[in-house]
């Protein structure tokens, strides 16, 4: 591909006017003060000023949209809530951003079919919210999920605590329409969940918004579980939490969420707002949550104490009702914003590792945090393997921040090395994409390449993501990442 | 250079890449409307890079095959004499008991994986109809069979696909973790993709837990909206990994149709498992059974292929009951699962039809269906008479992108050329 759409320094008025023209002034954005806020998404080391913002609410505005812009020769990016955490809203080059998060409706629930078509700007939590009386729940849960939007999720496949038994978002997508990059639309897959030929719409999801714009999506809805049960087995350490992850696993039951959270985590919250009453000289909880029919609760919870008690746990709490459920989530839940008491700034890392090797890679991520002098906390996905090592720092100091960034290569580097992965949801973006090469062959990277071609072949839409611009997958250089263009 | 010459440079240069492997059939071996001079089996990944960088080389279109059970999907291959078969590329490259994913290349049979893991405690959730297949034409057909409700589509088991592009180029996406959006998510494009963008070598897959409890029943309805209402309220039962209903046509056409029989297995926890058994057919006890009903259903499902028309209509539950109804009184024998809802129909040519296949009429029918909306139709086999003429991807969408996807991975179209959507 040939990203031939670097743009001028200063937007065209006449293309700001012809934006407008589609949009509406309103929805429209081009003054500096307007324009800052969509410079980054929550990966804030990484902004950069886009040219104009628009702020569509039809497929055909966004069409509209993405026609100027290539008529101008003007690379775009689409752009939901902006919680992405790995840069992949960010307008590099001064692009325009297309935000979808005024597409906001829900535009068919079809409870028997159990599926709905949602605009992409619709937030996550509200779908379930929307559809809870018809006994109905849309199963992607991502932690962002009362601000993300959906458009966003099927743009980074967005998993949650609950993915381990209902999967990410790729397992709920039956069908997009989507704005190509040459401004034309496309309806793929099929609400039936089968649609002749290439699985555009497997292809299309986690695609961090490269392929396309998407401007609307039929979901499928699961039904609400008869009987939710919510467990914390606290420990002394976490290798023992790590083990009774994987005793569960090989047991044959499949819970709907094995989350952990450390003790740098449970200090953290205890003395926040998100104050659980977890005991702070517990080396880890793992919260098991149980969904399914009632009648299997008892047997399950009776198999998951005695599994617990041959890994020494030091107590079990079974939540007595809705609110106590809820309690124990806060410690899950209000983890990051727990965090932003230890340092201004977090950085929310993100890397798979297979399930069995969670102990001694977190022991090292530990080491690694440690060696550079870093406060690091873990709270993680245990049963998929995920890991969130956060970082708390501040990044008014230069060395600190320097130090952030090799800590989490390094993590990078161990997880590889033990046979996982760069990430689990986050998406690669800008973040990870120059990291890229140490895990993917240069040929790996030419197949994605291919794909990325065939819907965008000229790199206007989302220049600069996902892929490393040249074949030399070389170190990523923080000054040329431009957080220093922030302003603190 | 002579058409027979160049043939020869090619067999030869093959009979190096492949090292020995290359199986000359005299007289030509008919498969997938292609008539086969050559096939050449690799063993291992580098020597079937070597085949596809001889091939891209010498411009010479080739059959991707496994080990020939579902050849007759597809659209006939055009101008190709050359098969290449992952028959040989078999075996067990890694399993990790403890997390429950297998790498395993394309060449090995299912069944022998199955037996693996099962010594293990685990399930290979790959379920295609009829016996036999390996798991790269598992993949590459993306074929589902009566546990789909239970064990999901065929893409949600795979973890990371090895490939040989055309080019000869190996490359890898995905990996063995659970978990995973580190790139594109190119095994999706493949899962499904009928050898028509690469060759795959092996895969990482991911694995079910053995349930604690498996137990199978059967019910007979004599109304159609019974039948139907509560295969698909049986469908939604939380531990439902097989529900099918199957029925026969009329005997004689006008007649009155014989019954809905509903065929249903429930697994995991045992008391979900004897509630939702109860529910269906009460009084009748849970218990470890044998695959009766599954058997069934796979059995019949595959025999659907066996003669005349086979085709597979994929729908929302709400209009399963019609388009079954309807289906049934043109002649149809039918396996029908709810949720995924997906009709197998099978139709005997019929006299008096005016097309080259007999299936005219019937082909007319499904195009109704379809033209209904929110129906798509994939032909899984048609009459052997002038098939040629048909593209069994019925109204397949978005053709300029799939065709700017396949001229990126196989610019010059040598993996099974006309095989795919649109002659893709
Ligand atoms: C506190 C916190 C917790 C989080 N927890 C989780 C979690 O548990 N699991 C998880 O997976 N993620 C999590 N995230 C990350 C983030 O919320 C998800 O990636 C989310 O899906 C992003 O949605 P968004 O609407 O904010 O998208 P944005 O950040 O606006 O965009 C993300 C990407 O999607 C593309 N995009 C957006 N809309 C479209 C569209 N309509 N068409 C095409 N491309 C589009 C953008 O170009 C960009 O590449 C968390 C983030 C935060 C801040």
């Amino acid at each position: 591909m040939s990203e031939k759409f670097s743009n001028p320094e200063a937007p065209s008025p006449i293309l700001i006017e012809r934006l407008s023209g589609v949009v509406g002034e309103d929805n429209c954005l081009s003054r500096p003060e307007e324009l800052f806020a969509y410079g980054c998404d929550g990966l804030t080391l990484d902004a950069h000023l886009p040219s104009a913002v628009v702020l569509p609410r039809t497929s055909d505005q966004v069409a509209e949209a993405v026609a100027i812009c290539r008529e101008f020769g003007h690379a775009f990016v689409p752009r939901g809530a902006g919680t992405g955490l790995s840069g992949g809203a960010v307008p590099l080059n001064g692009a325009v951003v297309i935000c979808c998060s005024r597409m906001q409706s829900i535009l068919e629930v079809d409870a028997d079919n159990r599926l709905a078509v949602v605009q992409p700007g619709v937030v996550n939590a509200h779908l379930s919210e929307a559809i809870r009386h018809l006994g109905l729940f849309y199963a992607p849960d991502p932690s962002s999920q009362q601000a993300c939007t959906i458009g966003g999720n099927v743009a980074e496949n967005s998993g949650g605590p609950h993915t381990l038994k209902y999967g990410t978002t790729t397992n709920h997508v039956l069908a997009v329409e989507m704005v190509l990059p040459d401004a034309s639309r496309v309806r793929l897959g099929s609400p039936t969940g089968f649609a002749p030929g290439y699985d555009l719409v497997g292809a299309a999801v986690g695609s961090e918004g490269t392929l396309g714009i998407v401007t609307e999506i039929t979901v499928r809805l699961v039904e609400i579980p008869e009987a939710v049960e919510t467990v914390l087995a606290i420990f002394d350490e976490v290798p023992a939490a790590c083990r009774l992850v994987g005793g569960i696993i090989r047991s044959g039951m499949v819970p709907a969420a094995l989350e952990v959270v450390d003790q740098r985590t449970i200090r953290a919250v205890e003395a926040s707002v998100y104050k659980a009453g977890l005991p702070t000289d517990a080396g880890a909880v793992l919260i098991i949550e149980l969904d399914g029919a009632a009648c299997e609760m008892d047997g399950q919870l009776q198999r998951i104490g005695e599994l617990a008690e041959g890994e020494g746990v030091r107590e079990m709490r079974v939540a007595r009702d809705a609110q106590e459920r809820a309690l124990f989530w806060r410690a899950r839940k209000g983890a990051f914003g727990a965090m932003g008491r230890l340092a201004p700034d977090l950085y929310v890392h993100d890397a798979v590792v297979p399930r069995a090797k969670l102990p001694e890679v977190l022991e090292e991520i530990c080491a690694i945090g440690d060696r550079h002098g870093l406060t690091l906390s873990n709270v993680f996905h245990a049963g998929d393997g995920n890991l969130h090592p956060n970082i708390s720092f501040d990044r008014r100091d230069p060395d600190e921040l320097a130090r952030v960034l090799a800590a989490g290569k390094e993590m990078l580097e161990l997880c590889v090395r033990v046979g996982g992965v760069l990430t689990g949801e986050h998406g690669v973006g800008t973040e990870k994409r120059d990291y890229m090469g140490m895990l993917f062959e240069p040929a790996d990277l030419d197949a994605m390449r291919r794909l990325r071609d065939a819907f965008n072949p000229d790199g206007v839409c989302n220049p600069g993501k996902l892929i490393p611009t040249t074949r030399a997958c070389t170190e990523s250089n923080p000054k040329a990442r431009g957080y220093d263009e922030v302003p603190l | 250079m002579s058409a027979e010459v160049g043939e020869q440079a090619t067999l030869d240069a093959l009979e190096a890449a492949a090292e020995g492997s290359v199986c000359l059939l005299d007289p030509p071996e008919r498969v997938a409307g292609s008539r086969l001079r050559a096939r050449v089996e690799p063993a291992y990944g580098e020597a079937l890079a070597g085949c596809l960088d001889v091939l891209s080389r010498h411009g010479e279109s080739v059959l991707v095959m496994g080990s020939g059970t579902r050849m007759h999907w597809g659209n006939p291959a055009r101008g190709v004499s050359v098969a290449l078969s992952s028959r040989r590329l078999n075996g067990i490259t890694e399993f990790d008991p403890a997390d429950g994913v297998i790498q395993v290349r394309a060449g090995t049979p299912l069944s022998e994986v199955s037996r693996r893991v099962e010594s293990e405690g685990w399930l290979l959730p790959l379920d295609p109809s009829g016996a036999g297949g390996t798991v790269g034409g598992a993949l590459a057909t993306a074929s589902c069979g009566p546990r789909q409700r239970g064990f999901g589509p065929v893409r949600d088991a795979v973890l990371g696909i090895d490939t040989v592009l055309a080019s000869g180029e190996r490359t890898r996406c995905g990996a063995r973790v659970v978990k995973n959006v580190t790139g594109y998510d190119l095994a999706k494009l493949y899962v499904g993709s009928l050898g028509t963008l690469a060759v795959i070598e092996k895969a990482w897959l991911r694995l079910k837990p053995i349930p604690a409890c498996v137990h199978q029943v059967e019910r007979s309805f004599d109304a159609v909206e019974d039948a139907f209402a509560q295969a698909l309220a049986a469908s939604r039962r939380s531990s439902a990994r097989a529900v099918g209903l199957v029925a026969e046509p009329p005997s004689v056409p006008g007649a009155h149709p014989g019954p809905w029989r509903l065929l249903a297995e429930f697994a995991g926890e045992e008391p979900t498992v004897r509630a939702d058994t109860e529910w269906l057919v009460p009084g009748a006890a849970p218990g470890v059974e044998g695959e009766g009903v599954v058997e069934e259903l796979r059995a019949r499902q595959a025999a659907c292929s066996e003669a005349g028309l086979h085709a597979r209509i994929h729908l929302l539950p709400g209009a399963l009951a019609g388009v079954a109804r309807r289906l049934r009184e043109r002649g149809a024998h039918l396996v029908v699962y709810p949720e995924p809802a997906v009709v197998h129909a099978r139709f005997e040519p019929e006299a008096g039809d005016p097309g080259p296949d007999g299936c005219d009429g019937v082909l007319g029918l499904l195009e109704e269906i379809r033209g209904a909306g929110a129906a798509e139709i994939f032909i899984e086999s048609l009459p052997a008479a002038a098939s040629r003429e048909r593209d069994v991807f019925a109204g397949a969408g978005c053709l300029e992108l799939m065709r700017a996807i396949k001229g990126r991975f196989d610019p010059d179209g040598i993996l099974n050329p006309g095989r795919f959507a649109g002659g893709i």
